[in-house]
């Protein structure tokens, strides 16, 4: 919607204002959750200190590296630079509910094929990866790159993320 | 001069072992005496503990970094002790001066304590072996060793690691020349496409990272930094930070 940015601003205020006296309602891992502080903060920071949901990271908090990436109403999203009051009303899904005994087709994969070295960003990684496969369930090379290229690997595991990805995509074909 | 000996476990890490395990502790001589401060100091590095139960504890004490070494060194001692993989336990070692040397740099952690941590698995199967042997009574060089088992070749019998535990742990420790080494093409895991062993955890978001540790009661310290090098604090304002919801204190 195209509105005057003084507008959009001042709706902006109102709503957080609002909000901030409210309690905020979401979902997370399929439990109904209830929030009434700062609707600035990170939603990482509510999965990690509130929840102690440690298997999101923070790598970098400006929505760089992708180690905190989450779903969020079915989507890839960096929880770090998503405010609470955007994370209210929607369904959040962490990696410690991919799934019930790490035997989603992606984390098979990766098992199978030893992905991880130090692991720290692989939380992320195969978030991120399960969102491609949900839009792309035969990813070719260059759609791998597009979806993964926002989440760094120091350790440089990039050449098994992508192995592992065709892997879990032939696997639920 | 042995570099394998029995320790008791009230030592070190009681928690870690129970009452029946053995306990083996490896020495090592550090690379250069001067760094170390103590020439005359022989330091153990790394423990590996049998439980009754047949769980074994290998500690890793160097820092694992994406370099695989929580995996390699422990698989080190599990192959030379022969046991099996999926009964063992990799702990984490604390920073203490005991382990020796625990800087995790310039990519020589296996290099370095190779060796001793072999023997160390090679003793523990020895002393596993005397402890049936003994039981048996029959000599040593009847029995073997099959993958967390101890085997007297003439008649069959077995018994478990477990179960020779308690045993083995009264046993002396024996000389280094008494606890040959495995052949290479006898290794089982060593050389051979290991998983890491915190794969699982990694991949459901179980594994714990620095950042991730929680006691209850903790706070936490950020650093501010002055602005330029060598900079020096003239004052300090922190009322603003101490509104900050959270904030204890500057």
């Amino acid at each position: 919607m195209n509105w005057p940015s003084s507008l959009r601003l001042s709706c902006l205020s109102r709503t957080r204002i609002i909000l901030e006296g409210l309690v905020m309602q979401l979902t997370v891992n399929r439990v109904a959750r209830q929030y009434d502080g700062d609707p600035e903060m990170p939603l990482l920071w509510y999965l990690r200190d509130l929840l102690r949901l440690t298997g999101t990271k923070f790598g970098c908090g400006i929505g760089l590296c992708g180690a905190c990436t989450v779903h969020v109403n079915g989507e890839a999203q960096r929880s770090c630079v998503m405010r609470m009051s955007d994370a209210a009303g929607k369904e959040v899904v962490t990696i410690e509910a991919l799934s019930a005994n790490g035997d989603h087709p992606v984390q098979l994969a990766w098992k199978q094929i030893n992905v991880p070295q130090c692991g720290y960003c692989q939380s992320g990684q195969i978030m991120q990866a399960v969102a491609l496969l949900k839009g792309k369930p035969s990813p070719t090379d260059q759609d791998i790159d597009e979806a993964m290229q926002g989440n760094i690997c120091r350790c440089g595991t990039y050449q098994r993320i992508r192995q592992a990805i065709h892997i879990a995509a032939e696997r639920k074909a | 001069m042995n570099r394998i000996e029995r320790v008791s476990r009230r030592g070190f890490l009681g928690s870690v072992f129970s009452a029946g395990a053995l306990v083996l502790a490896g020495r090592v001589l550090p690379l250069h005496a001067a760094t170390s401060g103590k020439s005359a100091t022989f330091q153990p590095n790394v423990y590996l503990g049998i439980e009754p139960t047949g769980k074994v504890i290998i500690v890793a004490h160097r820092s694992e970094m994406g370099t695989g070494n929580r995996t390699s060194l422990p698989m080190l001692v599990a192959d030379e002790l022969d046991a099996d993989w999926k009964m063992v336990t990799v702990e984490q070692a604390i920073g203490d001066p005991r382990y020796g040397s625990q800087n995790t740099d310039g990519s020589h952690s296996v290099r370095e304590f190779f060796d001793v941590l072999r023997e160390a698995g090679a003793s523990g199967r020895v002393m596993l072996i005397q402890a049936a042997a003994q039981r048996w009574k029959v000599a040593p060089t009847e029995c073997e060793t099959a993958l967390h088992t101890v085997i007297h070749r003439p008649s069959g019998r077995r018994l478990a690691y477990g179960e020779l535990a308690a045993a083995a742990s009264k046993l002396p420790v024996p000389k280094k020349e008494d606890a040959p080494l495995k052949a290479r093409s006898a290794w089982r895991y060593v050389g051979k496409d290991m998983h890491l062993y915190d794969l699982a955890d990694i991949c459901t978001g179980k594994a714990i990272y620095g950042m991730d540790a929680h006691i209850d009661g903790m706070v936490h310290a950020s650093v501010e930094h002055p602005p330029v090098l060598g900079g020096k604090v003239k004052s300090c304002d922190d009322k603003e930070a101490l509104k900050v919801a959270g904030v204890h204190q500057t």
